[in-house]
């Protein structure tokens, strides 16, 4: 299928991709003329430009990052068979050789408490812990054949985010500033928002990596100033900003008069967006305009509503085109080691935490025509295992970490909706049909965003990294 | 496609063999007659590279065929030395319809380059990989060069002039104009000691009629206890020193004493050889002393995950990986990291080759996962009490233990054998400490990690290194004492080059290679060869750090004003031939310490604990986790919330935000070049974050207490704080207008008017650049 190649969109990512694509440090002078994201300038011609084979659907990216990893036996991915055997300790033929963070000595087979039932005309199986999320069942692209490297939450966590288990990669997010630009003059093309608490995070999951710090995700906070540092100090108004960036202007063009450093042009328009920024933030994070059935749906003024806001935000910044929003939700860590953590108590807690909002969003982006253009995702680090996580000491029911099988939602994007995609085997241990790996999910996630993972590449200490270092296969199988 | 019938079994060659010749500027390519060999085979390297090995190379062989083996390809008849005609290469990639690469022919001038290469290269290639290996110029040992023949006499001052004349006089160009006096001061102020001049001290300069007035004013500089901060900062980045253990929680570990060792070893001026050895195995020395031991934490700086049930393994593995890593990128300016799963692609290293290495590492005593709060081996700096307070709960812990063993037999069940053990961990830990390398007494056999990873175990290796480069001495010891030992040998043909590259780098803000990170065959070639081997061989003579950068701050070189004009910038944008002087913007600690300077609140206390300058409220409960060990920033108060930025406390996983923006690392890794990007984000910073409105409001405050002139006196003394350099009547036009405009719209407050006048005097490029 060979589709128009003069879609100006698409002419400007790979004119762009194909400039940047040569990489290494010898963008420094590239970065230089960087503004906010897109204003990459060099007097270097693209020497070559790279075939495209498809045209995107998805402009935009939200990922909805369940930290801690979310049990997919207890939502998504029903096991019979372990209400059968719950209690008995699990064959140890299936799992010689295995290692796990916690379980050391009894490797006991956990059933699910909660109810599933089949939703949608696709029939696709929920818990009943996420309600609102089943009832737009057919809107969902379900991949339960997720599979990834390490059941440490850090090395899971970057792996998932940057592609490699070692710290110092560049997030999806900032591969995807680098690679496409923001769509957006006055604000970041790659944001971030945490709520919840209980889980650690590092900023090392949203950072640039080798990429131009330009790339880093943005973290918008809640409390304080929405980005740092956005606040006039006491002795400064509107009014003054401007006169003074006005004399700063003058000075710096002075000196650019003097010196002929080129420099000076982009720091002068650096500047000039800093102050468009102290208005377009504010606008964006007022909450107010927004209709009151638009907050019911979402339910932004319930209890502990920060991740719905935060969903509700990240709609309002993929309509004013930011390319990738990163929404981090915490403590989906459900050991059984203390009263309140476990799949009992904490992740039903979770669930009505996020269930609403994140139905919300599909359903608000598909209203706004919005949902085909933004590709969403909802999962977490890795999954949970079968087995009850059980210490001497506790009877709460948990579950340890699982990195073998866990389940990923996806919509919109351009994908086939109401599929469920790949299986686990009866107990969910390990994934007995289309395997997905983490980096398959990426390599996927950048073809629907018009990115060919094997071509976004960038030169670092001699060598051309990639979101999906030497793996990844584009999941065909799941595109509309 | 099959262009080649298949079945072939191919051997993984060591790559790229055969097509590693030495590389020359890329000028060359504008005529591609051209005679010197190298110069094609950098030309066709390029073409095969850019444009045929993404299909045919190390990740992909298509059709079984690797273009970076030239072996294979002459084995294969896939090229025929000396005959393009006859060669299949040439066939597939020209006429009329080619048929390589699909859809996306070669040019006439890429077919002419490979045509050339197979008719004049290929038959002079050697066989052996050794001969290959020392054909790249980085691996051959640097000779001291002749000086070149220059046109213009009165020009330079060094060596370094000759080589930069000589390439200048070769494009034509000539040297730019001496910079001013003033602007002089400014620019070596900053570059050495990373704090600008005082009026004080700017105004003795331009007033001192001695002849070596620059010579004393670069010895006092490096005299100054200022330049051990200022560069020892950028050996801090390269030894990816912070003050946490990075990974899951990311919790705080005590090695601040190795970085004051780095900056007393800059300021005394250690030789680099020594610096060198004692960094890597001052344990190994005959009988160390504290400072070495405390030298040692430079490879302790690898990350720590203390996450439950992380994999010790696993997490060994990665830090002995990144040892190596960090020791063949700061030594030898390579990466190697490639080879840790599969024999170097474009680098004469095999992955035997990377696990002999990773041996001199893997005798180490410490460990990569734990729960320790701090992991062992430390040198402790106890007090007597501590000492006696911590033997009362070893003894405590001792005593549990032989009960435990009674009761249950079950160590890890004991609870109470748990609380003892914490109790004394937490009491240890607030003990002053640092984080040392020690040796194993029996250490475990290194294996080649099959893939890299450490559950496949390959054949056993023992300490050694590569074979491209001269093997390690038969006496020397085989362990890391041997290796530093190597690295700092005369033979060595890289580490005086890397390293005197790096403080070329910093000085004029791009390296004679351009690829500080990469000196293999991958890397560019340098832009003066002659100029890199004559201070790489005048480094190796006596390794003295200051004599080295002395000799580069004095230059004419270095002495040219930075302004630039179209013509310039047009045919040297990047400033390779040094037409000019260096101009960049500052990195981020600079950026702190010169406001602080300049408003008058710098602290000058050197070394101690890290401490917490103002950041904004909750940044670090964003991503807590709510445990009564979180990790909390408090503010620090009096001086320290004015210390230069080498001391802020180095979270990895969220480091202090506005040095972040202005491109620091997280020091998850070794860092060898820092971007220098303009974003709105910093503007924001630079305007905004209290740290500068505070200076900014002392700035203010010193232009009405200092100068009791016209407001336009008080505005040039502001403007000669910031750029030392005497303003012009426009500048001072300017921001008397913004003064006036700001007193008269509140109703003739002052005060807040010069705090604006300060606020922009802060903001100016020229502030933030050194020029």
């Amino acid at each position: 299928m060979n589709r128009s190649m003069t879609n100006p969109e698409w002419q400007r990512a790979i004119t762009r991709r194909a400039l940047l694509a040569r990489g290494g440090l010898s963008l420094a002078p590239i970065a230089l003329g960087c503004l906010l994201n897109d204003q990459v300038r060099s007097s270097e011609p693209s020497s070559r430009t790279v075939s495209p084979q498809f045209v995107p659907r998805a402009k935009s990216v939200i990922l909805l990052t369940m930290a801690g990893g979310p049990s997919q036996i207890d939502l998504f991915d029903p096991k019979p068979k372990l209400d059968e055997l719950d209690g008995q300790p699990i064959s140890p033929k299936l799992i010689e050789g295995e290692k796990f963070a916690l379980i050391r000595r009894e490797f006991k087979l956990l059933r699910s408490p909660y109810r599933f039932a089949k939703h949608g005309e696709s029939g696709a199986d929920f818990s009943e812990l996420l309600p609102h999320m089943a009832n737009i069942a057919d809107d969902f692209t379900i991949v339960r054949s997720m599979t990834t490297d390490s059941f440490n939450h850090d090395p899971a966590q970057l792996l998932f985010n940057t592609g490699s288990t070692i710290p110092g990669r560049p997030a999806m997010g900032a591969w995807l500033s680098y690679g496409l630009g923001s769509e957006c003059r006055d604000l970041p093309s790659f944001v971030v928002m945490l709520s919840g608490e209980g889980q650690p995070l590092g900023a090392h999951c949203w950072s640039s990596g080798f990429l131009p710090a330009a790339h880093q995700g943005v973290q918008f906070r809640s409390g304080g100033d929405p980005v740092l540092y956005l606040s006039d100090p006491a002795w400064a108004d509107r009014a003054t900003r401007r006169r003074s960036l006005d004399a700063l202007r003058e000075l710096n063009q002075l000196e650019q008069a003097r010196t002929l450093d080129p420099e000076i042009e982009s720091r002068i328009a650096a500047y000039e967006l800093s102050f468009r920024m102290q208005a377009s933030v504010p606008s964006l994070m007022d909450l107010s305009g927004e209709s009151l059935a638009t907050h019911e749906l979402y339910g932004t003024s319930e209890g502990n509503a920060a991740f719905a806001q935060n969903c509700l935000q990240a709609r309002r910044m993929v309509e004013r085109g930011v390319r990738f929003v990163q929404i981090y939700h915490r403590d989906w860590d459900h050991h059984g080691l203390r009263e309140t953590g476990g799949i009992d108590a904490s992740l039903p807690a979770r669930c009505r935490e996020v269930d609403r909002a994140t139905a919300a969003l599909i359903t608000d982006l598909k209203q706004c025509g919005l949902l085909d253009s933004t590709l969403v995702v909802w999962g977490g680090e890795f999954g949970r295992t079968p087995l009850r996580e059980s210490s001497a000491k506790t009877k709460y029911p948990g579950r340890d970490h699982h990195r073998r099988a866990f389940t990923i939602l996806l919509a919109g994007g351009g994908l086939k909706s109401g599929t469920t995609f790949g299986a686990t085997d009866e107990l969910g241990y390990f994934v007995t049909e289309n395997p997905v790996h983490v980096h398959d999910l990426h390599a996927t996630l950048l073809h629907c965003l018009g990115l060919d993972h094997e071509q976004l590449t960038y030169r670092h200490l001699g060598r051309d990294f990639r979101l999906t270092d030497v793996r990844g296969r584009v999941v065909a199988e799941i595109q509309a | 496609m099959v262009w080649l019938r298949r079945g072939v079994l191919l051997v993984v060659a060591i790559a790229l063999a055969g097509l590693a010749l030495p590389r020359s500027p890329w000028r060359a390519m504008k005529n591609v007659r051209a005679t010197d060999l190298t110069e094609i085979a950098t030309a066709a390297e390029r073409v095969l590279v850019q444009r045929c090995q993404q299909c045919h190379g190390a990740d992909k062989q298509e059709a079984d065929l690797r273009l970076d083996d030239i072996q294979q390809l002459v084995q294969r008849q896939i090229i025929i030395p000396g005959d393009s005609a006859a060669s299949l290469l040439l066939h597939m990639v020209s006429g009329d319809k080619p048929q390589m690469p699909p859809n996306d022919p070669l040019s006439a001038k890429e077919i002419a380059v490979l045509r050339q290469w197979v008719d004049e290269v290929v038959p002079t290639l050697p066989a052996a990989n050794q001969q290959i290996a020392s054909a790249h110029w980085s691996f051959r040992k640097p000779e001291r060069p002749a000086l070149p023949h220059v046109e213009t006499t009165a020009w330079a001052r060094n060596e370094i002039d000759q080589f930069v004349l000589a390439r200048l006089e070769q494009e034509e160009l000539s040297p730019s104009a001496e910079v001013e006096r003033a602007t002089f001061i400014r620019r070596v102020s900053l570059d050495l000691i990373g704090i600008p001049p005082t009026i004080g001290e700017v105004d003795e300069f331009l007033h001192d009629p001695e002849e070596d007035a620059v010579e004393r004013l670069v010895d006092r500089l490096l005299a100054s206890p200022q330049y051990g901060e200022q560069w020892g900062r950028h050996w801090l980045d390269l030894a990816r020193y912070a003050d946490t253990h990075g990974y899951h929680r990311d919790l705080q570990r005590q090695i601040w004493m190795y970085r004051d060792w780095v900056i007393s070893a800059f300021n005394r001026n250690l030789p680099f050889d020594q610096f060198t050895v004692e960094q890597l195995a001052g344990d190994l020395l005959a009988s160390p002393s504290k400072r070495q031991l405390i030298a040692t934490g430079f490879h302790r700086n690898s990350m720590y995950n203390q996450e439950g049930g992380a994999d010790e393994m696993e997490f060994r593995v990665k830090a002995i990986v990144d040892r190596v890593e960090v020791t063949s990128a700061v030594w030898l300016g390579m990466t190697m990291q490639c080879a840790q799963c599969h024999n170097h692609p474009n680098d004469p290293i095999t992955q035997r080759e990377f696990y002999e290495l990773y041996a001199f590492f893997n005798s180490s005593l410490d460990r990569g996962a734990g729960k320790d709060v701090a992991p062992f081996p430390l040198l402790m700096f106890s007090t007597e009490s501590e000492k006696a307070e911590l033997n009362r709960l070893e003894a405590l812990v001792a005593e549990r233990r032989v009960q435990a063993e009674k009761e249950s037999g079950d160590l890890t069940q004991d609870e109470e054998l748990h609380r003892r053990q914490v109790v004394r961990d937490k009491y240890r830990a607030g003990i002053r400490s640092t984080m040392i390398m020690s040796e194993e007494a029996k250490p475990q056999p290194t294996h080649v990690l099959l893939r890299g990873d450490h559950e496949r175990p390959g054949p056993r290796v023992h300490p050694n290194v590569p074979r491209i480069w001269p093997r390690l001495p038969a006496d020397a010891p085989r362990n890391r004492l041997g290796l530093a030992m190597w690295l700092v040998s005369p033979e060595n043909p890289l580490t005086a080059r890397v390293t005197v590259n790096r403080f070329w780098e910093k000085l004029f803000g791009i390296g004679l290679v351009e690829t500080s990170h990469d000196f293999g065959t991958q890397g560019l070639p340098p832009s003066h060869p002659e100029l890199l081997d004559c201070l790489a061989t005048e480094f190796q003579t006596g390794w003295d750090v200051k004599r080295q950068l002395r000799m580069i701050v004095t230059s004419a070189t270095y002495r040219q004003t930075s302004a630039v004009s179209d013509e310039l910038l047009a045919c040297d944008p990047k400033n390779r031939w040094m037409s000019r002087g260096p101009r960049y913007r500052l990195e981020a600690e600079t950026i702190r310490d010169n406001a602080l300077a300049i408003s008058g609140l710098l602290s000058r206390q050197i070394g101690g604990p890290s401490v917490f300058p103002p950041q904004p409220a909750n940044l670090w409960k964003d991503i807590e986790i709510n445990y009564e060990n979180d990790l909390a920033w408090n503010d620090s108060a009096g001086s320290d919330r004015y210390r230069r930025g080498t001391y802020t406390f180095w979270r990895r996983s969220m480091a202090y935000p506005s040095l972040v923006l202005f491109d620091a690392p997280s020091r998850e890794h070794c860092t060898v070049s820092r971007f220098r990007t303009s974003t709105p984000l910093q503007a924001l910073a630079l305007l905004n974050d209290p740290v500068f409105t505070e200076a900014a409001e002392a700035l203010a405050s010193r232009l009405t207490t200092e100068c009791d002139g016209s407001t336009a006196d008080r505005i040039a003394y502001g403007l000669r704080l910031c750029l030392a350099r005497g303003p012009t009547e426009d500048e001072i036009t300017i921001l008397v207008r913004l003064f006036e405009t700001e007193r008269d719209s509140r109703q003739g407050n002052e005060h807040n008017a010069w705090n604006v006048v300060a606020n922009v005097l802060l903001n100016l490029h020229a502030t933030i650049s050194n020029w």
